[in-house]
């Protein structure tokens, strides 16, 4: 009996205050934000740091608005995300903010783990078309709210290389001379060299179960050729994921690496000045295909009333012009997605770089849509891709191979 | 500090949503339903199966009855399987108490299953609520050169507990291992697992210090802080755990050895690290001796199945009885006597001529020297009785009164004058 009366005591209280403030048009409250980390590698301080580093500054500003408030935030793996909201939702425990991937968030409104929103069109007018286009679910509704982009790009210690490379012939070339190039297997770091070679077509057709015309499949075959006469070359690395990648440039082991922009801020604070910025190279086929990463807010189905207008006050927040702004100039680690952040805020050489990555992806919007970030074909992607850099496979053998990794599963 | 309780604080909001409550309830009203049943079968023989069966009955329907209404119900499914599993670890426990001691019971209770499914619901509500490897992550401060955070503690916690908790029977089995390759005989295996069982804590807990980081110079210093403190503040403690490994090590004193303790007969019951468990035969108490004691004083013992013991009583005999009759007699009475140990002759002597007479000693053999006291009762006893019927005399004190004889003259003059 003394047990059922200590649960009923915790729960009394409990029930009183979430009834507690309910007219008050006060926004006051807890609201849970989950945010979803990319890659497969052990959580650490620094990359807890840098995932949360804007979801921090945003939370923050709105606390300043909202003294009442109080947003708890949790970090899950991307791959695992749906699975952890799911099990955390079938408990009543489901989060009421998820900062993800713009796929993620299709794929957790598809479940029933997340609710579509219906933006009133002004604020809609604020968003970037491209971002608002990747997030559209019928019924005019979007998966969530598009709040800022990380382009992929090019870093480099300026120490050891004045400028990068600018095709992925000088970069071979530079390699050859001593320049310590890194590349990760993991297929979203690698996907930028698909279109400078010519196989960006082939994937797309691939992941979309089209079958390949004759040139998409000698461009896909060319770039994995080049993969692995790159690792042939004793001064280019292959890593298994771009947090080895990042680790490299940090311990000033490799000199030019691909990066997201979500790790200048730590590369900036270990390498200072010397931390070089700039696209992509491109190739004789074709400019760069980098993947920008889009974070979207989607909103969960469990939560109460108050936790539910906590939740859009802030994804709300979160889009005005001066938070992005700030975001964007702060920390020069991404790029915003508010059409109206004055442009004179994004007149760096890192931001226009960034620039132009975004633009570069709009080529691989496809692959981004086909294939989500955590889809097993990605996987088996990263596989067939360390398979030939090692030499275990030819290229003209994991050719087919790569074509049948990536055909849509029934 | 602070980032850990402000996290754990920030779970609490999450509790008061209306399917949270809803499934607390569930398991409230199970609770309940189980007390009731406990109540009303307390003095049932089956009462604990009675209990699992409505926590099953109640849980499910509870459960089914959220499903049904399409309301969240795994939090509600932890908390009753965790209650269940509690039922049944009780119901195991009791079968189990049939061929495991009492002693053993409560620890397997305390010290490994409730722990065990304490730490599994701590476990799976913290991943509910948070990420663990988030949480991990949350700094509690530099020690000893290592930034330590709440994941590198519990590491060190559940190592520790992990390792005092486990070790014992591997270790039992690695020391008889030892005992049975290098034939050590008088060594205890008791003694050997300890040692095995210290050394692997003390190698896990520097191993698990080694990889958070901890500064060897500074666990250095703290155990040489801690083995002058040892030495000062409790040497006593020390000295008696010291002496307990080494009676171990010695096999000097085992359980069920006897030793003559104040001149009273103890059962060794128990040999701990600082103490020493005592059964006392006289008055049936348990005594908790130190082990020091053993080594400050010498000690009358009797190793298990070498428990035979000589005793004697003494008497005195009138000495006009001749000498030789009188031994035959001792000797024949005593052998008679059950109990007395018939393969070892009693034997009796004379000592000498007394205040009181001719001064015997009859010794003899017994069992056991619990049974000391009530033999040589029954011995002396039989004495008496066959020398009451023999005629021969038991000399014992006499007070002799005598009084002086009256003077004639002072008859007189106490005679009343005419």
């Amino acid at each position: 009996m003394n047990a059922a009366l200590v649960v009923l005591l915790l729960t009394l209280p409990l029930t009183l205050l979430s009834a507690c403030g309910l007219r008050s048009n006060e926004l006051s409250g807890t609201a849970y934000l989950a945010i979803s980390v990319e890659g497969d590698q052990p959580l650490t301080a620094a990359i807890l740091q840098e995932e949360v580093l804007q979801a921090q500054t945003i939370v923050e500003a709105f606390r300043q608005l909202h003294p009442h408030v109080a947003i708890e935030t949790n970090l899950f793996r991307e791959s695992a995300f749906i699975d952890e909201v799911r099990r955390r939702q079938a408990a009543g425990l489901g989060p009421d903010l998820m900062l993800v991937a713009g796929s993620t968030a299709h794929t957790l409104v598809e479940s029933d783990l997340a609710r579509g929103v219906n933006m009133p069109r002004a604020t809609r007018h604020q968003v970037d078309p491209d971002s608002l286009e990747r997030l559209e679910i019928p019924s005019r509704a979007l998966a969530g709210l598009p709040i800022l982009r990380r382009p992929q790009l090019a870093c480099y210690n300026r120490s050891r290389v004045a400028t990068s490379p600018a095709t992925t012939g000088a970069l071979i070339d530079q390699a050859r001379g001593g320049l310590h190039v890194g590349l990760a297997v993991e297929s979203r770091s690698l996907f930028w060299s698909a279109g400078p070679l010519g196989a960006d077509r082939a994937i797309i057709a691939a992941a979309a179960g089209r079958p390949l015309a004759a040139d998409e499949r000698q461009g896909l075959q060319r770039w994995l050729e080049w993969l692995s006469a790159a690792n042939f070359n004793q001064q280019v690395f292959i890593e298994p994921d771009q947090e080895s990648l990042v680790q490299g440039l940090l311990e000033r082991r490799l000199d030019w690496i691909p990066c997201n922009s979500a790790n200048l801020s730590r590369l900036r604070q270990g390498l200072g000045t010397s931390l070089g910025v700039s696209d992509l190279p491109s190739g004789p086929f074709g400019p760069p295909t980098p993947i920008t990463r889009l974070r979207v807010l989607a909103f969960g189905t469990g939560s109460t009333a108050r936790q539910r207008r906590v939740a859009e006050a802030l994804a709300v927040f979160s889009l005005n012009p001066w938070i992005q702004s700030t975001l964007t100039t702060d920390n020069l680690d991404m790029l915003p997605t508010n059409r109206f952040v004055p442009p004179s805020a994004m007149n760096t050489p890192v931001l226009k770089a960034m620039q132009r990555s975004v633009q570069q992806a709009d080529a691989t919007d496809d692959i981004s849509r086909l294939l989500p970030a955590g889809d097993p074909r990605d996987h088996a992607l990263s596989r067939l891709v360390t398979a030939v850099a090692f030499g275990e496979l030819t290229a003209t053998d994991a050719t087919e191979a790569v074509v049948r990794a990536l055909a849509p599963l029934p | 500090m602070n980032d850990l309780i402000g996290q754990v604080m920030g779970w609490l909001p999450m509790l008061g949503r209306p399917e949270v409550l809803v499934q607390l309830a569930v398991v409230a009203l199970v609770v309940v339903g189980w007390h009731l049943m406990a109540r009303r079968f307390a003095y049932a023989a089956a009462a604990w199966p009675l209990e699992l069966a409505a926590t099953v009955v109640l849980g499910g329907l509870g459960c089914g009855l959220l499903a049904i209404a399409q309301q969240p119900m795994a939090l509600a499914l932890l908390l009753i399987t965790f209650l269940a599993s509690l039922q049944v670890s009780e119901l195991l426990l009791k079968r189990g108490e049939q061929w495991l001691p009492e002693d053993q019971i409560q620890p397997l209770r305390y010290l490994l299953i409730r722990p065990f499914l304490f730490g599994g619901l701590l476990w799976t509500l913290i991943e509910l609520l948070d990420t663990r490897a988030e949480l991990a992550l949350i700094p509690l401060g530099q020690w000893m050169g290592a930034n330590v955070n709440v994941g590198d503690m519990t590491r060190l916690v559940v190592v520790l507990y992990l390792l005092m908790v486990s070790s014992g029977p591997p270790s039992l089995g690695v020391a008889w291992l030892l005992k049975r390759i290098f034939a050590l005989e008088r060594v205890s295996v008791r003694a050997m697992g300890l040692m095995v069982r210290y050394a692997v804590i003390t190698l896990g807990t520097v191993a698990v210090l080694e990889t958070i980081g901890f500064n060897s110079t500074a666990v250095l210093a703290i155990a040489g802080g801690l083995s002058v403190g040892l030495g000062f503040g409790v040497k006593e403690v020390f000295g008696n755990f010291v002496s307990g490994l080494w009676l171990l090590f010695e096999g000097s004193l085992r359980p069920g050895d006897i030793v003559a303790l104040d001149g009273d007969f103890c059962e060794v019951r128990r040999l701990g690290l600082r103490a020493t468990r005592l059964w006392r035969e006289r008055d049936n108490a348990e005594l908790v001796i130190p082990n020091q004691t053993f080594f400050n004083t010498s000690t009358v013992e009797f190793g298990v199945g070498r428990t035979l013991f000589r005793t004697q009583i003494s008497l005195s005999v009138d000495p006009s009885q001749p000498v030789g009759t009188i031994l035959d007699l001792l000797e024949e009475i005593a052998a008679a006597l059950p109990g007395v140990e018939a393969h070892l002759p009693p034997k009796a002597y004379v000592q000498g001529v007394g205040d009181r007479g001719a001064d015997y000693v009859l010794k003899f053999w017994i069992a056991s020297p619990f049974k000391n006291r009530r033999l040589c009762s029954a011995v002396v006893q039989s004495v008496m009785e066959r020398f009451q019927a023999l005629g021969i005399e038991l000399p014992y004190p006499h007070i002799v009164i005598e009084q002086p004889p009256v003077a004639p003259r002072d008859q007189c003059a106490e005679q009343p004058s005419a």
